[in-house]
C-alpha cells in the first residue's frame, strides 16, 4: 500500500508498517520545544499530574518572544523556564526563533517527529520531519509520556514547477496558495510540496513554504530530503539518517499545481493572510511602519534581498523600517547597512509586542499573520509580502512593487 | 454528559489574536481573561455568566498555539463551543483541557444570540430550548470522548497508566 512521506513518518514512529488517514495512533515523539509563551500552562499541566520529570533527551525549552523582556511580566515568564530548564540539565536557548533555531542548529533530522508549542513549528517540515504544533497542556503529556496520539493527516500534495522570476519568493508562492485556496483549505492536513522548483529551493525557501503552511490550516508542511538537505546535514556532520519519501502513487486528497514561472509580487491585505492581490493593486498606499523578520521570513535568503534592493538607497522618512534576524546565527552573518533598525532575533514585532502599531497605521510585512489587531491596535492596517516587496515599500514609503527595482 | 447554557454568537475565522490578544497573555489567567475577544467584541467578559456557550463560523481558534485562548475561555466561564470548524492547534487544546468543541455548521447557523441551549455530548445532539429546534452532530472518535468525558487528558492519562500499572 503506498503511503506520503508524512504517513511514513507517523507509521515508523508508531512502530507499525502502516497507517492510513484518518487513523488514530501512538506514536513516539523525538522532540517536544516549549517556549516562555507556554511554559506557565506548561508547567501548570505538569503539577495537576503531579510529576515533573520531563525527558532530558527529548525536550528543548526556548525563549523567543519576550526577548530581552520589555515588563515585568515578562521577565517573570522568562525566570520561569530559565529556572526550570536549567536546575533540571534541560536544553535551553534564548535569544532565537525557535522555528529557524532548532533546524539551523542541525537539532532536525529527516523522518523525526517533532512538536513545539509553536503554531510555526511547521517550518522544520523543510528538513523532511513531521513538525506540527501543539498546545502547551498536550506538550506537557508528551514531555512526561513515552508516546502520545496522533490523528493522521491527509496530504495535500503541491507540485511547483519553473522558475521563480526575479524579487518573486517562497513568501509569494505561500500567498498565492493563500489567495488561491483560503485560510482553511488544509485543516487537519499536511501539505508536500515537490517538484523541479522546490528541488531548486535553498534551505531557506523551504523553510518559508513549510511555515506558511499553518495560515493553510495545515498540520504539518513538508519537504522530502534530497541533494540541498544532505548538503545541509553535512554541516553538522549529520550523515546517516532515514531518506523517506513519498511513494509516487500514495493518494492524495488533492494535488494543486503551481507554475513559479508565473507568479508575480502579491500581498495580502488586512485583516487576513487568504486577502491576496497583485502589489500592483493596493501599490501607493502610505506605509508607517515596514518589518522583515519572524518565524518565516527572517533568514539569510531574506537579508540578502533585501541588502541587494536597499544597496545605495535610503528608506523613506516617513517609514520606520524594522528588521529581525530570525536567530543569532542569521544575526550575525548579516551585515544590513540600509537604514533598518535591527532588532533582536525574536517574535515580538510580529506579535505586537514590540514597535505596536497605532490606530490608523498601516505595515507591511513578511511575518505570517495580518490578523485585525494582531501587532497593536485593531485599527491598524496590516499587509503581508515578501521580503523584497516590503524592502521597495520601505524605500519609497508607499507600497511598492519590487520590479521597479529590476 | 448534558450541559445547559445561553448562546453568544460569533462569526468566521475567529483567530486566537482576537479570543486573547498577545498583549495580555503574560499576564495571570484571572487578568487576561477579562480580554477575552476584545478585538472583535469589547466588554464580552462582564456579559458571560458560567455555563454559556459560544456559537461561531468556520476556522475558530485558527493562528497561534498560545494555550491562553482555552484558558482564557474556560476561566471566563464558557462551557462549550459549537462551530463550523475549529482550527487543529485550539481543537486538540481544548480537549485536552477538557472543553467541548462540537462542529455542527446548521445549529450554528440556526441558532441566535441569547437562545437556552441543551448539548448532550453522549448522544450527539443540540437541543435549542428557544426555538424548539433540534441538531445532531457527528459523534466523537473514540479517545476523543474519553478524553472529554475524564474532564481532560491530565485525567485521562493519569488513569490511564494506573490501569497499566495493575495490568
Amino acid at each position: 500500500m503506498p503511503m506520503t512521506i508524512t504517513e511514513k513518518i507517523l507509521a515508523k514512529a508508531a512502530g507499525v508498517d502502516r497507517v492510513s488517514p484518518g487513523e488514530i495512533i501512538t506514536c513516539k515523539v523525538d522532540l517536544i520545544c516549549i517556549d516562555e509563551i507556554q511554559i506557565a500552562i506548561f508547567k501548570d499541566t505538569l503539577d495537576k499530574m503531579g510529576t515533573d520529570a520531563v525527558d532530558k533527551e527529548r525536550t528543548v525549552f526556548v525563549v523567543d518572544h519576550f526577548c530581552p523582556p520589555t515588563n515585568l511580566h515578562q521577565a517573570e515568564a522568562n525566570k520561569l523556564i530559565r529556572d526550570f530548564a536549567l536546575s533540571r540539565g534541560l536544553l535551553f536557548f534564548e535569544g532565537s526563533i525557535k522555528d529557524q533555531l532548532l533546524w539551523e542548529n542541525g537539532l532536525i533530522r529527516p523522518g523525526m517527529v517533532l512538536v513545539a508549542t509553536d503554531s510555526h513549528i511547521t517550518t522544520c517540515g523543510a528538513l523532511g520531519a513531521f513538525a506540527a504544533p501543539f498546545g502547551p497542556s498536550e506538550a506537557a503529556i508528551m514531555a512526561v509520556q513515552d508516546s502520545y496520539w496522533f490523528k493522521v493527516p491527509e496530504t495535500i500534495r503541491c507540485e511547483i514547477t519553473g522558475r521563480l522570476p526575479p524579487f518573486v519568493t517562497a513568501k509569494d508562492i505561500g500567498l498565492y496558495l493563500l489567495g488561491q485556496k483560503g485560510t482553511t483549505f488544509a485543516n487537519y492536513k499536511a501539505i508536500e510540496f515537490c517538484g523541479p522548483a522546490v528541488s531548486d529551493f535553498s534551505m531557506d525557501a523551504r523553510t518559508t513554504l513549510c511555515n506558511m503552511t499553518t495560515e493553510m490550516g495545515a498540520k504539518n508542511g513538508i519537504v522530502a530530503p534530497d541533494s540541498v538537505t544532505e548538503a545541509f546535514l553535512q554541516k553538522w556532520g549529520v550523515k546517516e539518517y532515514p531518506v523517506i519519501c513519498s511513494d509516487s502513487d500514495a493518494p492524495c486528497s488533492e494535488t494543486i499545481k503551481v507554475n513559479a514561472s508565473a507568479l508575480e509580487p502579491l500581498v495580502a491585505s488586512p485583516h487576513s493572510p487568504g486577502n491576496v492581490f497583485p502589489v500592483m493593486e493596493v501599490e501607493g498606499t502610505k506605509i508607517d511602519q515596514a518589518f522583515v523578520g519572524s518565524c518565516g521570513n527572517g533568514n539569510m535568503d531574506d537579508l540578502r534581498i533585501v541588502a541587494q534592493i536597499l544597496k545605495g538607497k535610503t528608506v523613506h522618512p516617513r517609514t520606520r523600517f524594522i528588521i529581525t534576524p530570525a536567530s543569532r546565527a542569521v544575526h550575525l552573518q548579516a551585515l544590513v547597512t540600509t537604514g533598518a533598525l535591527v532588532s533582536g532575533q525574536t517574535c515580538s514585532v510580529c506579535a505586537g509586542l514590540e514597535a505596536p502599531l497605532l490606530a490608523g497605521e498601516v505595515c507591511i510585512t513578511a511575518s505570517p499573520r495580518n490578523f485585525k489587531g494582531r501587532m497593536g491596535s485593531p485599527e491598524a492596517r496590516i499587509y503581508l509580502a515578501s521580503p523584497a516587496t516590503i524592502a521597495a515599500s520601505a524605500i519609497k514609503g508607499i507600497i511598492t512593487d519590487p520590479w521597479e527595482f529590476k | 454528559m448534558i450541559l445547559q447554557g445561553k448562546v453568544w454568537k460569533f462569526g468566521d475565522e475567529i483567530d486566537t489574536d482576537i479570543i486573547i490578544p498577545g498583549r495580555y497573555i503574560e499576564l495571570s489567567p484571572d487578568e487576561y481573561k477579562k480580554h477575552i475577544m476584545e478585538p472583535v467584541r469589547p466588554d464580552f467578559f462582564p456579559l458571560i455568566r458560567a455555563g454559556d456557550f459560544i456559537f461561531a463560523g468556520k476556522g475558530f481558534g485558527m493562528g497561534s498555539s498560545r494555550g491562553h485562548a482555552v484558558v482564557a475561555l474556560q476561566k471566563a466561564g464558557i462551557h462549550a463551543i459549537v462551530a463550523h470548524s475549529f482550527a487543529r492547534i485550539f481543537y486538540r487544546s481544548a480537549v485536552n483541557d477538557g472543553l467541548p468543541v462540537i462542529e455542527c455548521p446548521d445549529a450554528s447557523d440556526q441558532t441566535d444570540e441569547g437562545d437556552l441551549v441543551t448539548i448532550d455530548l453522549s448522544s450527539g445532539a443540540i437541543k435549542n430550548e428557544t426555538k424548539g429546534t433540534k441538531f445532531l452532530f457527528r459523534p466523537f472518535p473514540e479517545l476523543v470522548r474519553n478524553i472529554l468525558f475524564a474532564g481532560g487528558g491530565v485525567a485521562y492519562f493519569k488513569e490511564l497508566s494506573k490501569q497499566g500499572r495493575k495490568g
